[in-house]
């Protein structure tokens, strides 16, 4: 209240100046016009009065009687304190002639002011006739109005007996009269205090209106004000002014009444946003922990607390490093963080409250304010402790599935050998006994066959093993196509398959190593004629298998196609068919062919795919880059073609 | 008078060795290669009992099986099947073994899938099945079980 009191007691302060100082000003301007009126208005009346005495004095001059000159200004002032002095005063000497209690011994000189009146000092001839005057301070205090009147040289003057003056002076004497203004000052004295009053009277008054109405008019609304905005300052946003009034006030409080509204509103979404926010920190699985920049944790939450077995209110403000199995690598985590603002994807570990490790996934970004100093750091780290050990059960779970897999693949092959075996050794046998001897020959045939798959098999599977390089040379694909034919047209006829080809126009020049990209080809070729053999061709169709040869890529790689079009493979089949030991053949097969084809296209840095639909054919596609594989490591190529493929 | 059976795969190994194993045992035995040969020689030479691998060109064992139960005149015809495929029926009678296991090993689930389902509709019994490599012994056993010596 204070503050608001202080507001308008300056304002009556202001204001009761400036109306005191127009109040005064014109008091005394007030003043002072009377004063000069007063004054004149005495001049006026005793410079009449003053022509008249002369008038009176010119009438007794003609009589020449100096006594009764005396004796008439003795009368004239007899009693009356105005007049103070009164002179006539002789021009010829500048003697004082007649006086009323003057003193006589005094002589008028051109220096007097009196004789000033006509007389230039400078220009001693000019001389004018009008009564003049002065206000001075009378010698017995009190001021006196000095007034001249001068006698002029009438024609009676100089025709009169008596004492006739000369013709030439044109004045011949002056009246020097001395009036008292002691009856005016007084009264211009209680004027002044009259107006020093009547001033004062009307600021006290002026000022007590003022302050009735400033404090209705602004010092209640203010006071309302004042008590309002401390309301919503100390928090209370649902306050409301009246804001009833058309003036400036009532404005003022539509817009308060307008901005806590909005600050409401902004306070309700900021809140819902930080609840949002909170809840998203608060609910989601990962770890997220926020830290000072000394390094102290602050935000600790529920996933957190889950993973690491800490509750928030005993790890927060503790050292981040503790968390750390190896504190070391907050340090290079933070390191990382001098260069850009986030870290994603830190592999570290965390050790948990029971000494658990768990390794996380850490994601670091720095905090910073508004002006973009930083505040802290934020981290969110994703718990793969599970995850990881589910990836080695993974692992672990493949290698032996693939183990599985190779062994039953093997026995599969084996078996079907091992069935040649027997029928042959049968034969041998039973040749023996009947002492038979083409069916000892043919039953030796057919275990020497046995022997033969076995082999093939053991080969297969050791060149399937083994860590091979490619021996990369310039090779012309044309030229190995026409030998693949060549070897394959005998075989495809004898099964009623016609085997052409269609080589690049031009030389197909390509960087491989002959044998491996030979031995793939062969496979694929192989592998059609088989699905020819294995068709029911309906009448009208007749199988044919067709090798071609084309660049792509304006040259920068070649594609070799194999199309058939045999019994062709179902979407189960053909999914597998560049797994190891997966086969469709019924005898002779190892499940090896594809995959070992599959491995020589990756090590090429080339790419090997199938179409085919059962019943219609098969298409296998292999391209490969002209200027051969890229230098890379043959072992990891031949790891990931495979995986790719499963 | 001799009893005539007809062996019917591919794999003209193993048709050699089964017919000389029947020979030896008083059999009659013919020769097919693929499955619509095999269709041909029954029509043409009526035998009474059939060797049909499974797995052969031009016509599966099984689709010329199915198509000679719906046949009248070949619906009793005594048929032994044999699978290349090793321990398709030993797996088969394990039911509860997971397949899971192998998922890549389609030909061996389709061939499985296939015996099961002969075997709901009532066409198959697992006793009509020999797994390769064959035992002439025990080969001719089930033979002569089947149709008499």
């Amino acid at each position: 209240m204070k503050q608001q009191s202080h507001i308008v007691w300056k304002l009556n302060v202001v204001v009761i100046t400036i109306v005191s100082l127009v109040i005064v000003v014109f008091a005394w301007f007030g003043h002072l016009a009377g004063e000069h009126y007063t004054r004149e208005s005495a001049r006026q009346i005793l410079g009449f009065h003053s022509a008249s005495i002369v008038q009176g004095v010119e009438d007794l001059m003609m009589s020449n009687s100096r006594d009764g000159l005396a004796a008439f200004l003795e009368d004239l002032s007899a009693g009356n304190p105005i007049y103070d002095g009164l002179r006539v005063v002789s021009h010829e000497q500048g003697q004082v002639v007649v006086c009323r209690s003057g003193a006589y011994d005094r002589v008028y000189t051109l220096e007097d002011w009196e004789c000033a009146v006509c007389h230039d000092l400078e220009d001693p001839e000019r001389a004018g006739y009008a009564a003049q005057d002065t206000i001075v301070d009378a010698p017995r205090g009190g001021r006196l109005l000095a007034m001249v009147t001068p006698f002029v040289n009438r024609p009676s003057c100089r025709s009169d007996a008596c004492h006739a003056h000369a013709e030439d002076g044109e004045i011949l004497g002056l009246l020097a009269a001395d009036y008292s203004l002691a009856a005016l000052d007084p009264s211009s004295g209680s004027r002044l205090i009259r107006t020093v009053l009547v001033t004062a009277l009307a600021v006290a008054f002026s000022g007590l209106i003022l302050g009735l109405l400033l404090r209705r008019l602004v010092q209640v609304p203010i006071g309302r004000l004042i008590e309002g905005t401390r309301r919503i300052a100390e928090g209370n946003l649902s306050f409301q002014f009246p804001a009833k009034r058309k003036d400036e006030i009532g404005e003022l409080e539509r817009s308060f009444n307008a901005m806590t509204t909005r600050v409401r509103t902004h306070q309700a979404e900021l809140r819902d946003a930080m609840e949002y926010l909170q809840g998203i920190i608060e609910n989601s699985a990962d770890i997220i922990i926020t830290v000072t920049p000394r390094g102290n944790i602050q935000t600790f939450n529920r996933g957190a607390e889950q993973a690491l077995g800490y509750r928030r209110e005993e790890i927060q403000g503790q050292r981040i490093e503790l968390l750390f199995a190896d504190p070391k690598d907050r340090e290079y985590a933070l390191n990382q963080l001098v260069h850009t603002d986030n870290v994603r994807n830190f592999r570290t570990d965390f050790r948990a409250k029971s000494g658990e490790i768990r390794h996380v996934l850490l994601t670091l970004s720095r905090l910073r304010d508004a002006e973009g100093n930083p505040i802290g750091t934020f981290g969110i780290s994703k718990d793969i402790t599970e995850e990881r050990r589910l990836i080695r059960q993974v692992i672990q779970s493949k290698k032996l599935a693939a183990i599985g897999e190779a062994v039953t693949g093997i026995q599969h092959a084996v078996k079907n050998m091992l069935n040649a075996l027997k029928g042959g050794s049968y034969l041998v046998k039973n040749g023996i006994q009947r002492n038979n001897m083409p069916r000892i020959e043919e039953g030796w045939g057919m275990v020497e066959e046995g022997i033969e798959r076995m082999t093939t098999l053991s080969l297969s599977l050791l060149n399937y093993a083994k860590d091979w390089r490619p021996e990369i040379e310039p090779v012309d694909l044309n030229g190995l196509v026409a030998k693949i034919h060549a070897v394959f047209r005998e075989t495809a006829a004898s099964k009623g398959i016609a085997l052409t080809v269609h080589p690049a126009p031009g030389p197909a020049d390509i960087r491989c190593d002959p044998r491996l990209v030979h031995m793939g080809i062969v496979d694929i070729v192989s592998n059609a004629i088989d699905a020819c053999a294995w068709k029911d061709y309906p009448e009208g169709e007749t199988p044919r298998i067709v090798l071609s040869v084309r660049a792509r890529d304006g040259g920068q790689s070649y594609e070799i196609e194999v199309g058939d079009n045999g019994c062709g493979m179902t979407k189960g089949i053909l999914k597998n068919i560049f797994t190891p030991f997966f086969s469709t053949k019924k005898q002779w097969g190892t499940g090896l062919g594809l995959a070992l084809t599959s491995r020589v296209i990756d090590v090429h840095g080339g790419t090997i795919d199938v179409e085919s639909e059962p019943g219609k054919g098969s298409m296998f596609r292999i391209v490969l880059p002209t200027s051969g594989p890229r230098q890379r490591k043959e072992s990891a190529d031949g790891q990931e073609g495979s995986a790719d493929r499963r | 008078m001799a009893k005539k059976v007809l062996l019917i795969d591919d794999d003209k190994n193993a048709v050699k060795y089964l017919s000389v194993v029947l020979e030896e045992n008083g059999y009659e035995t013919y020769a097919a290669y693929d499955g619509r040969e095999g269709l041909q020689k029954i029509q043409e030479l009526n035998p009474d009992l059939i060797v049909l691998d499974v797995m052969m060109p031009k016509k599966s064992g099984f689709t010329l099986f199915k198509q000679l139960r719906r046949d009248e005149q070949y619906k009793n015809l005594p048929v032994l099947m044999l699978t290349g495929v090793a321990g398709v029926l030993e797996e088969l009678d394990e039911e509860s073994a997971d397949t899971s296991a192998r998922p890549f090993d389609s030909l061996r689930e389709a061939l499985r899938r296939t015996i099961r389902e002969m075997r709901s509709e009532g066409l198959i019994k697992p006793e009509m099945f020999m797994d390769k490599p064959i035992d002439s012994a025990a080969f001719l056993a089930r033979i002569q079980a089947m149709i008499g010596g």
